[in-house]
């Protein structure tokens, strides 16, 4: 999580293969499926949208690898949690969803501080493998846990006071995206914010360049440890919310959600969050295509094919240092 | 290839051997043969994940996508007119061919080769669900044997179980075992002593795809109809997972111990249905965060605090 200096000859590639990507798409979608362009700027839109709630459940899981040093498995289950908890409170108190948003973050933030002390610490002693094999064992049991209270249908969290349309120069951009994507954008400035000016985010960046010297410089590690698993499972309730909010959400998506959040991650280089924001909207768009062009049945084999591809070319990712 | 027999391992393994090739003989109970039958499957699987996951230290969450590519692939050339063990052995061989697309994963250390293993699986399933020739989300019907007898059954998964675990034990007690271990404990000391890190890993995840292609192809011979869902379900990667961990990870003894426990309960609490991935999974973070050596480790603890005042 150091801030990783960007090489402009990399975010230079960044724009030709957005240009690359969208004009290919564009070729197809107007010239071989004969659409009109306007149909592609809404493409565009929306993957774009897509890709910033994508940006906001990366950055989060940039975070808890960055300090801990292991990939948070469950990062979609809890994703999803958030998204129930928010449903459920919002019918409960009969309130719009978006102002439950903050109920959802601390509740997500306990059961990651619950998480963090009274398992992942004492797991983390024995190595890399034990904390994998607890967020996945934790994943599995979210997810078991979610169809039970909640059963494995999908849900929609409607939100009244943004479920309108617009029409900006006849693209029509529902409200609900458009409020999500400039929240996530905001939220993912501040986190960076916060990671790179305050003290705290001090403390984030020097235990993730040296966990033992920083500790030796009077850091304490598992207090830090805590608050960066607890944001990172925040920041996932927050985006899981605003999925549902856009699609919808379902215990069952929580598996395809972990894998789009790391390849992105992976993308955008592990660690940085500005990468994870970049990732995000690389994938959003990519899938937002390849879902209208190939068809829906094809969209998860775009975050695999790009996690095998960056692997292949760029192991350390777009913003990651070799 | 004796040579890995040492001491007693050699008496042990054929004892074993009679005594579970008689049992049908003297058991007539259709219950417990047929729980026996799955638990061979479970033991080979676990073994089998043992050597990537537990030897090699690659852990990886998606082998299910070598069990239903093992799966489908003997279903296809059963219902091609060709007798399924055919069709065992080529979904062996396809699955290890298959395990070839992780290699990119092996680029980086850490966890890309468990992602890698678990977005192969989704997507797998996805082609599957969507591959009309082999029968799309709707799956295929097998051929139902007109007479029912569970005991060729019982054998198929017994020589597999058996074979795996010679397998595993050559793995173990030979120079490639220790390559492994080294690799596992080590990367950078283990290339500096001049091992090859990258073929070793292949060959490792090769071995155990196979052996689970060849699971999937025993357990289908028994099905009367497989679908895309239920046979890459999360479960056939995950549960060998458990078996191991609970068992005691990276040992011989570990994962076949792992697999006879988490049959006997699986088969207890068979009434929880869906819910027994829940009850395991809270076992499984028990077993991660008070005993992360398994019962083998605590086993063996245990004996020594019992020998050690009488000797």
């Amino acid at each position: 999580m150091s801030i990783a200096r960007p090489n402009f000859q990399l975010i230079a590639a960044l724009i030709l293969a957005f240009v690359i990507s969208s004009a290919i798409a564009y070729y197809y979608v107007v010239y071989v499926m004969n659409n009109t362009s306007l149909l592609f700027a809404q493409l565009v839109t929306s993957g774009l949208m897509l890709g910033g709630i994508y940006g906001l459940a990366a950055t989060g899981l940039t975070i808890i690898f960055g300090v801990m040093k292991i990939i948070n498995l469950a990062h979609g289950e809890l994703m999803m949690l958030g998204g129930f908890i928010s449903l459920w409170i919002s019918t409960f108190l009969r309130t719009d969803p978006l102002f439950v948003l903050p109920i959802s973050f601390v509740v997500l933030f306990v059961i990651g501080v619950f998480f963090q002390s009274t398992l992942f610490n004492s797991a983390m002693r024995y190595g890399l493998n034990p904390p994998v094999f607890l967020a996945f064992a934790i994943a599995l049991a979210l997810q078991n846990l979610m169809i039970l209270a909640w059963t494995a249908d999908v849900r929609i969290i409607r939100s009244p006071l943004i479920d309108s349309t617009v029409q900006v120069e006849g693209v029509s951009i529902q409200l609900a995206r458009f409020v999500s994507f400039i929240l996530a954008i905001v939220l993912i400035l501040l986190v960076k914010a916060f990671i790179e000016k305050t003290m705290i985010g001090k403390g984030l960046r020097a235990i993730s360049q040296n966990r033992e010297a920083a500790a030796l410089m009077g850091i304490n590690v598992s207090i830090v440890n805590v608050l960066a698993y607890s944001l990172g499972v925040g920041l996932a309730a927050i985006a899981g919310t605003m999925l549902g909010m856009v699609f919808s959400v379902s215990p069952l998506d929580g598996p395809v959600l972990t894998s789009k959040t790391i390849a992105i991650i992976v993308l955008g280089g592990i660690g940085s969050v500005a990468g994870a924001l970049v990732g995000g909207l690389i994938l959003g768009l990519i899938e937002t295509y390849v879902g209208y062009i190939v068809g829906s049945g094809f969209i998860n084999a775009v975050a695999l094919l790009t996690f095998l591809l960056v692997l292949i070319l760029r192991p350390s990712g777009l913003f990651g240092e070799r | 290839m004796m040579s890995i027999f040492k001491n007693r391992s050699l008496y042990l393994f054929i004892i074993a051997t009679i005594a579970l090739g008689l049992l049908p003989l003297v058991v007539k109970n259709s219950y417990v043969i047929y729980m026996l039958f799955i638990m061979f499957i479970f033991i080979g699987l676990s073994t089998g994940w043992n050597i990537i996951g537990g030897l090699t230290g690659q852990v990886s969450l998606g082998h299910a996508v070598f069990f239903g590519i093992g799966s489908y692939t003997t279903a296809v050339v059963w219902l091609s007119g060709h007798p399924p063990i055919s069709g065992i052995m080529l979904g062996g061989m396809l699955a290890g061919i298959s395990a070839l697309l992780l290699i990119p994963t092996f680029r980086l250390r850490g966890i890309y080769f468990a992602i890698g293993t678990l977005f192969l699986n989704e997507v797998t399933k996805q082609v599957f669900l969507n591959w009309d020739a082999v029968g799309g989300g709707v799956g295929l019907y097998l051929p139902i044997p007109t007479v029912f007898v569970l005991e060729p059954f019982y054998y198929t998964a017994l020589a597999y179980c058996l074979v795996t675990a010679l397998v595993a034990l050559f793995v173990h007690r030979s120079k490639l075992g220790l390559t492994l271990n080294a690799i596992r404990e080590d990367e950078t000391a283990a290339s500096v002593l001049g091992i090859r890190i990258l073929p070793y890993k292949i060959l490792a995840l090769v071995i155990s795809a196979v052996i689970f292609g060849i699971g999937g192809g025993v357990y289908t011979s028994y099905q009367t109809y497989i679908e895309p869902h239920s046979t890459f379900h999360l479960e056939w990667g995950i549960g060998p997972v458990f078996m191991a961990i609970l068992g005691g990870f990276g040992t011989f003894l570990g994962p076949i111990l792992g697999a006879v426990v988490y049959t006997l309960i699986g088969q207890s609490v068979a009434t929880l249905a869906n819910m027994r991935l829940l009850f395991f999974s809270i076992i499984i973070i028990l077993v991660v965060r008070f005993m992360p050596e398994g019962l083998i480790g605590h086993t063996k603890d245990l004996v020594k605090r019992l020998v050690r005042p009488l000797g």
